[in-house]
């Protein structure tokens, strides 16, 4: 007997097909339920247990906690403040105690200071001696000063002039301080 | 005579009593695929921006509770120290009191006489604390002193309170002039963020403090502090 002609054998198998099948999507339909119940309840306790309330709770707690230092915290801030305007402040000084102390020891002796003003860019400084030999030492100790780039950066003479009366030369420098 | 019947209807009944128990299961699949696509997965993605947002929300309560470590290790006496030597040094207005007794003070430690004072009081307007320039008032002080003693004086006016800043300096014979500009500053608007680190001073700021300390011979003044804001909406403590 041939098998292709063979009805009740042929239904045989496709109902094993059939069944098989059938089988099978239930299996996977229960399984996908399984899972969507599964992942569901998995996601509901991470949600719960990731939850930001608590860790909201405790931020609020610390800071009511900081509020009662807000004075200190203020101060602080103040302090900070100020003391980067002090230090910007204390940066751009002129020395101008500094400049004095190292002007004064380049008069020799035997000159006189009559003025001398200091600025913040030059400084102009008038002296008397009764001697030229005095005055070219004072033009060479503060030449030597602009040349070695101490205090100033130039010199420029004023004018040198002869006091009949008194017998005494004066001499007045301005210079470009550094 | 027979009554009519929808065929389409018939048709998938007779479908569907031939498929039925093909066409449960995949029903319920397909939902539960629906489902996966459309709740599980965003709720997923749900999860991880809010793990995200819980790592970030950790790391604020971290510097919460390191903000007030350090606010309840600093000593509020040494603060208010700190606080009262600074603001000495930079008024928040024109200190005149502030500016005689300092200048005063450095006179007699430079042991040179001082002639008169000559305020230039200025603008009197308003100066706002954001600006950055720094308000003065400037003074024209005479002084009876030989270049020494000159140099001295302004050595100790340059250690005075409130900050003096020498302009220019005119010795001349045994008299001196000497143009000084004072700065104050007003309170900065302080605006308190808890969620930003609380900043200590620094060691810089502490030398620069402990050099103010050393000039500071002068009485110290009272400043009140500005109200302040507060970022996390909590009532101000002043």
């Amino acid at each position: 007997m041939k098998n292709d002609i063979n009805l009740l054998l042929r239904t045989k198998t496709d109902q094993t097909k059939k069944s098989k099948l059938s089988h099978l999507l239930r299996l996977t339909s229960v399984v996908s339920i399984a899972a969507v119940l599964l992942t569901s309840f998995i996601l509901y306790i991470l949600s719960r247990q990731l939850s930001l309330e608590p860790i909201k709770v405790r931020q609020n707690a610390v800071i009511n906690n900081i509020n009662f230092l807000k004075n200190k915290q203020a101060k602080l801030i103040v302090i900070n403040a100020k003391l980067d305007d002090v230090s910007q402040i204390m940066t751009k000084r002129p020395r101008f105690d500094s400049d004095i102390q190292t002007i004064l020891p380049k008069v020799p002796s035997g000159v006189a200071s009559r003025s001398l003003t200091l600025g913040k860019q030059r400084l102009t400084f008038r002296v008397e001696s009764n001697s030229l030999k005095n005055i070219n030492d004072f033009i060479n100790n503060f030449a030597q000063m602009a040349k070695s780039k101490s205090l100033i950066k130039d010199l420029t003479l004023g004018g040198i002039g002869l006091d009949p009366t008194s017998g005494n030369y004066s001499l007045s420098v301005e210079a470009e301080k550094l | 005579m027979r009554e009519k019947t929808n065929v389409d209807i018939e048709a998938i009944n007779f479908l569907y009593q031939r498929y039925k128990e093909y066409l449960l299961p995949c029903l319920v699949i397909f939902t539960c695929i629906l489902l996966f696509l459309i709740v599980i997965i965003p709720q997923i993605q749900d999860l991880i921006s809010i793990s995200k947002q819980r790592e970030i929300e950790f790391k604020k309560l971290e510097l919460l509770k390191n903000n007030l470590a350090t606010l309840i290790s600093i000593n509020s006496s040494v603060l208010d120290s700190q606080f009262a030597v600074v603001s000495s040094a930079l008024p928040p207005n024109k200190d005149f009191a502030g500016i005689i007794t300092g200048v005063s003070a450095a006179a007699q430690r430079a042991g040179v006489g001082l002639n008169d004072f000559e305020f230039q009081v200025g603008d009197l307007r308003e100066i706002s604390a954001s600006s950055m320039e720094y308000p003065f008032l400037t003074t024209k002080l005479n002084i009876q002193s030989s270049y020494q003693q000159s140099a001295n004086f302004i050595t100790e006016l340059f250690k005075s309170f409130p900050l003096a800043e020498i302009v220019d300096v005119s010795l001349s014979g045994r008299s001196t002039e000497v143009s000084v500009v004072f700065y104050y500053k007003p309170m900065p608007e302080i605006e308190v963020d808890n969620y930003k680190p609380v900043k200590i001073l620094t060691k810089e700021n502490l030398d620069l403090i402990n050099e103010l300390l050393t000039w500071n011979s002068n009485p110290v003044i009272n400043v009140p502090l500005p109200s302040s804001s507060t970022s996390s909406g909590s009532t101000s403590p002043f």
